[in-house]
């Protein structure tokens, strides 16, 4: 080509065409920035390269906040989904969780038109090979084949593409996804930008031809009607969904892997990378769950446009022939025809303590990082922080002040905060025991939550927080009334209470009061209501009269919750200095001085949660920081209290 | 399907490993490789299972091997495409633009009339003709692609399976087995064998990619390349010829100001009307083929009056529906009336349901439905292949193939928009990045190959598509096709009947065999088509 080509006028340059990286692109565009999506291969942006779901407990609330903040995954998924369902429904409303199927195919068309249709957005096809940093700030991506792109912001969202490299038993080749090219560059020149890298490894299942199950082996996993998806702002269009099967690994299947382990890459030392305890192998089922003589395995479509099933459970990068006799051995698989063998892939990744809880890197300013590049795993945890990457990017580039989310405020910033915090020794993945306020943090008020700070930055239009503001009008009123009404101790009261086994009425109560009985759902008690207050519910919306619901029967919970993080915030979000020096506070102990030091957290509740940081230092630490600056200046973000309902 | 041709032989069922299952049940006897292993103690121990997996293992799920595997199955063989890229099976590597040689379109009505029903409908539904009725077809390649495997995947007796092909063998005869097997070896360590192996790895055997200023590795863009198949193929003696494709730069259409919609003056506008819509008998509530039948200038090609080709963004062609003529469209409905009538299969109607999710490529508000050629304003002579020419390239991703002429093509990202903007087609807004840069292909072709791409010194073995030396899609197609029918004859020790309605093109206008070497010294000389990759 000769010359060397430098585009000018890109505000910011996202490098990554995965969950991330398409979540940091829509939004940087979204909020007015001319933004440049680099991808490896325009064909395959979007790909899920492992299971063809998103959401799930813990993930779909991700999935939901990504919505309400004017993300795109959960839209996304509404277009291209082939199942939908609720968990846990006849558990809490803190695990209950939406889960969809999707066809991959599609799921990855509907967001390259979301991607092309961006008007203020370009895809580059071309591999990222290195950035250029000018006095430790980000000026440029370089790509391998000679062009320089110019940006004021970067965000780095490659997956599993850094050095990456797949493996199957002892063999493995260099490449990002199975038969896919590897970026080769672009970790050498973080590392001499500064940044440290390390080795992660992650693992999916086979994939089997689902004209070969046996469906009458197995237990047949329907979905729900469909009405309920993970957009705020429309409801899924009704399609024929189609079902998942349930099946159970047998002694035979675990004999099969007992047999072959020391052929396994995890014995036999192939894969050097540290690899999730939580979405575990079925070879590290085995080690770490000897006694167990039965896992379950999900067998899940692909799509419509592919026969194709994902075993779920199954992960294995056992050689093929060993992933054959597994699959052979399980009730239900015995003639299932192996399309994809299981492979594990090893890869470069950033540990995530050199990030702000913006996602920028401590050591090059306008350099931010998303997705699995940050020891993650899971489409949610990617979309999440590369929507959060992209937002602060643009704010960035446009000279605006941060925005991050709180531990009590959302899902998102339990993840953040968690990884730039605590960092991670193996993937991380999102489970809802990780929010300590996750009655607080729900599916369904995930608009309520986030919303109003989406249409602050621009995400949202007025229309939908028009929406939003309308349901949050219509809970409210449904809620008063239902606040209003009693039931009296009549023999219909009486009948209807002992047929759901509970006890009868001494004298006229509360209708919310009888609704925190866990026998009583709100459907029970309609017909005892006096129709002024009956007919409001009946013609609501379900997800309406699903949270007065929700807020009815947990308001105690709700409101300990709610008084626990006004309690905290006083501490959680005292400031710490950035010049502050920890080496002359005496009484925090060598380990601690030493964590902080490098982590540097900027409030006091992230150094709390600091791996080697007691609560006696964080005693020391708050007096210290009180007697020394005398007034610390108040967080900007007034801590509203958190909205429920 | 055309139910005919599609009854088992119990032709090739001999190998090392006994067949569980009876042969009559389809489904036991394409689980063959799976079962032996599963049942048989023995083969436990082993490292890695030796088994047949097929009568024919394709390496290679592109263009050619899609249409090998089809023809073989549907002849009644079990067939094991072997392909690690399975997100992209089918997938027309290259540009959107199906060209015919001089064969026009007899060659496209034959290419795939020989091709069975399934991957016929997964082509033509996905794609367009211009409405000047010149012999060329525009496809949205990821809707070929997604159909393709969607359209094989449910023929009896053809599998997918993942997996990179690294090494060939040959085992020949033994006791236990009295005929040869082919094994390929994975780069994951399986050994698959068959009793014929058809390598399709397209641009890969060796490829190596220049990309502006950098050189990567690669034969169909961003995958791993079949660099150790290469390496086994010289140990066994093979020999090779060096190849060269060149593909054009990309760009987005909004960025372009190409809307996915008609812009420009009529002179520069072709309209693409979709070969489904054309033939569903729905055509009237066809906005395409309304526009394209209703042609302002009293239906004259669309060069004859054209003065200037340069873009004045004003005047669309779509808009003006006051003269109406059903000219150019008329011959060539009638072509492809023919090659959907055959299995009686209503064009469109079997792509999607509506209790289906939506597909972007079906979707009539993203439909791209028109192309602009403006090499001096003779748009008809730019389709024709002497000029620059814009195509629509999908509609997921709106961007458009900005298909020129071949030294363009050799040279930097900024060529091909240079050559473009010096045609007068149109001006790109500066700083305009492509969404793909133009980038040129160097891979080896196995030379001397015998009749239908057998090749001559082991037995069993065929190349085809690409790696034959075959230029382009429609002889990459046939080159399957005629592959799969010598190993039927050959296999069948009898002559396989030709039970197609449209005889084999083998030796007429599609003899697909190029001549050798003389690939590298053409590509300077700007001799040969536009969008003809050698």
């Amino acid at each position: 080509m000769g010359a060397k080509f430098t585009y000018l006028g890109y505000d910011v340059v996202v490098v990554g065409g995965g969950h991330a990286g398409c979540e940091a692109a829509l939004a940087s565009a979204r909020m007015g920035c001319r933004t440049a999506l680099i991808t490896l291969h325009v064909d395959k942006i979007a790909l899920m390269p492992c299971n063809p779901a998103v959401g799930g407990v813990g993930k779909g609330q991700l999935t939901r906040e990504i919505d309400a903040l004017g993300g795109e995954q959960g839209r996304n998924t509404d277009k291209a989904y082939v199942q939908m369902k609720m968990l846990n429904t006849s558990k809490g409303p803190a695990v209950r969780a939406l889960r969809a199927q999707a066809d991959k195919r599609l799921y990855e068309d509907w967001m390259k038109v979301a991607l092309s249709q961006e008007s203020n957005l370009v895809l580059v096809q071309g591999e990222a090979s290195g950035v250029d940093v000018s006095r430790e700030t980000i000026t440029a991506v370089r790509l391998a084949d000679g062009r320089t792109i110019r940006a004021k912001a970067v965000v780095l969202a490659t997956g599993t593409f850094l050095r990456g490299k797949v493996v199957v038993g002892a063999r493995s080749y260099a490449a990002g996804r199975v038969g896919e090219l590897p970026a080769l560059y672009l970790s050498t020149s973080l590392q001499e930008a500064g940044l440290e890298l390390d080795r992660f490894q992650s693992a999916t299942p086979p994939r089997v031809d689902g004209s070969t199950i046996d469906p009458a082996r197995m237990s047949i996993q329907p979905g729900d009607d469909g009405k309920v998806g993970f957009s705020h702002w429309d409801s899924p269009a009704w399609r024929r969904q189609l079902p998942c099967y349930l099946t159970h690994t047998t002694p035979q299947t675990h004999e099969v892997v007992a047999k072959h382990l020391h052929l396994s890459p995890l014995k036999s030392g192939s894969v050097s990378g540290k690899g999730p305890r939580y979405c575990p192998s079925i070879d590290r089922k085995l080690i770490n769950f000897p006694e167990k003589d039965r896992h379950p395995v999900f067998v899940e479509p692909e799509g419509v446009t592919t026969t194709e099933m994902y075993l779920q459970g199954l992960t294995t990068s056992l050689p093929v022939f060993v992933q054959e006799m597994i699959i052979h051995a399980t009730p239900g698989l015995e003639r299932a025809r192996l399309v994809r063998p299981g492979y594990a892939v090893e890869y470069d990744y950033l540990p995530p303590q050199q990030l702000t809880l913006s996602l920028q890197t401590k050591a090059v300013a306008g350099l931010f990082s998303a997705g699995q590049l940050n020891g993650t795993s899971g489409y949610e945890e990617a979309a999440a922080q590369g929507l959060m990457a992209g937002i602060n990017a643009a704010l960035y580039a446009q000279e605006e002040p941060p925005f991050t989310l709180r531990r009590d405020q959302a899902y998102i910033g339990v993840l953040i905060d968690d990884l730039v915090t605590k960092g991670v020794d193996e993937p991380y993945r999102m489970f809802t025991s990780r929010a300590e306020y996750r009655l607080l943090l729900r599916h369904d008020n995930a608009a309520d939550r986030l919303s109003h700070l989406g249409h602050a930055l621009g995400l949202v239009s007025d229309s939908q927080l028009d929406q939003v503001e309308e349901k949050r009008r219509q809970t409210e009123d449904l809620a008063a009334r239902l606040e209003s009404a009693t039931i009296r101790a009549t023999p219909e009261s009486s009948r209807l209470l002992e047929s759901l086994g509970t006890a009868p009425l001494a004298e006229s109560q509360a209708a919310a009061k009888i609704l925190r009985r866990p026998e009583v759902s709100l459907g029970d008690l309609l017909p005892l209501l006096p129709p002024e207050i009956r007919d409001p519910f009946t013609s609501a919306p379900s997800d309406v009269a699903e949270r007065v619901a929700i807020h009815a029967r947990y308001e105690g919970y709700i409101r300990r919750q709610l008084a626990e993080i006004r309690r905290h915030q006083a501490t959680e979000n005292l400031p710490i200095p950035g010049d502050f020096d920890y080496l002359k506070v005496e009484g925090l102990t060598f380990e601690a001085k030493d964590k902080l030091v490098r982590l540097q957290p900027r409030t006091l509740g992230q150094a709390s949660r600091v791996p080697g940081v007691s609560p006696a230092d964080i005693s020391v630490l708050l007096v210290h920081l009180y007697r020394e600056l005398r007034s610390p200046r108040v967080v900007e973000q007034e801590p509203e209290p958190v909205c429920d309902l | 399907m055309d139910t005919s041709t599609n009854t088992r032989r119990p032709f090739m069922n001999t190998g090392p490993a006994p067949r569980p299952a009876a042969a009559t049940d389809p489904t036991a006897a394409d689980l063959s490789a799976a079962d032996a292993t599963a049942l048989d103690p023995a083969a436990a121990d082993r490292t890695a299972a030796e088994v047949t997996a097929a009568d024919v293992i394709v390496v290679g799920a592109g263009v050619s091997g899609c249409a090998c595997a089809a023809v073989l199955a549907e002849g009644g063989a079990t067939v094991m495409v072997l392909s690690s890229a399975l997100d992209s099976v089918g997938l027309p590597g290259h540009g959107p633009d199906i060209r015919p040689g001089s064969g026009g379109w007899d060659e496209i009505e034959q290419t795939f009339g020989s091709l069975p029903a399934p991957l016929r409908l997964a082509w033509l539904n996905a794609a367009c003709v211009p409405a000047t009725g010149l012999p060329l077809l525009v496809v949205d390649r990821r809707a070929v692609s997604i159909e393709t495997k969607r359209a094989l995947e449910v023929i009896p007796g053809l599998m997918f399976r993942q997996g990179m092909a690294t090494d060939l063998r040959v085992r020949k005869e033994t006791k236990e087995s009295t005929r040869d097997l082919v094994e390929v070896e994975t780069a994951f360590g399986e050994v698959l064998a068959a009793r014929a192996v058809v390598l399709a790895p397209g641009l890969g055997l060796g490829g190596v990619m220049t990309i502006g200023d950098g050189e990567v590795p690669g034969g169909r863009y961003g995958e791993v390349p079949a660099t150790e198949l290469h390496a086994a193929l010289e140990a066994l003696g093979v020999e090779f010829e060096v190849i060269d494709a060149a593909v054009a730069a990309r760009y987005s259409g909004a960025e372009m100001g190409l809307p996915r919609s008609c812009r420009g003056p009529e002179s520069a506008v072709t309209h693409l009307v979709p070969v489904r819509h054309l033939l569903d008998g729905n055509s009237d509530s066809c906005p395409q083929v309304r526009a394209a039948e209703s042609r302002p200038r009293s239906g004259a090609p669309l060069d004859a009056s054209a003065e200037d080709g340069a873009l004045a963004a004003t005047s669309c062609a779509a808009d003006d529906h006051s003269a109406p003529v059903a000219g150019a469209l008329g011959p060539v409905r009638e072509r492809l009336a023919a090659l959907f009538a055959e299995g009686s299969l209503l064009p469109g109607s079997h792509t999607w349901a509506p209790d289906l999710p939506p597909a972007p490529h079906w979707s009539p508000e993203l439909a791209q439905d028109v192309c602009l050629a403006g090499s001096s304003g003779n748009g008809a002579a730019s389709l024709a292949g002497q000029g620059a020419i814009c195509l629509p390239d999908g509609a997921a991703t709106g961007e458009f193939y900005l298909a020129a002429d071949r030294p363009t093509l050799a040279t930097g990202p900024s060529a091909a928009r240079e050559a473009v903007m010096a045609d007068g087609m149109m001006d790109l807004p500066g700083g305009c990045i492509p969404t793909r840069l133009p980038y040129r292909v160097r891979a080896f072709a196995v030379a001397a190959l015998g009749k239908n791409g057998k090749l001559p010194g082991i037995d069993n073995v065929w190349v085809i598509g690409r790696s034959a030396g075959v230029g382009d899609y429609l002889a990459s197609l046939r080159s399957g096709a005629d592959a799969a029918r010598a190993i039927l004859r050959d296999m069948l020790g009898d002559t396989h009947e030709e039970t197609r309605g449209v005889a084999s093109t083998e030796g007429g206008a599609g003899d697909t065999v190029l001549k050798r070497g003389r690939v590298d010294d053409s590509l300077e000389g700007g001799a040969r088509r536009l969008g003809d990759e050698p």
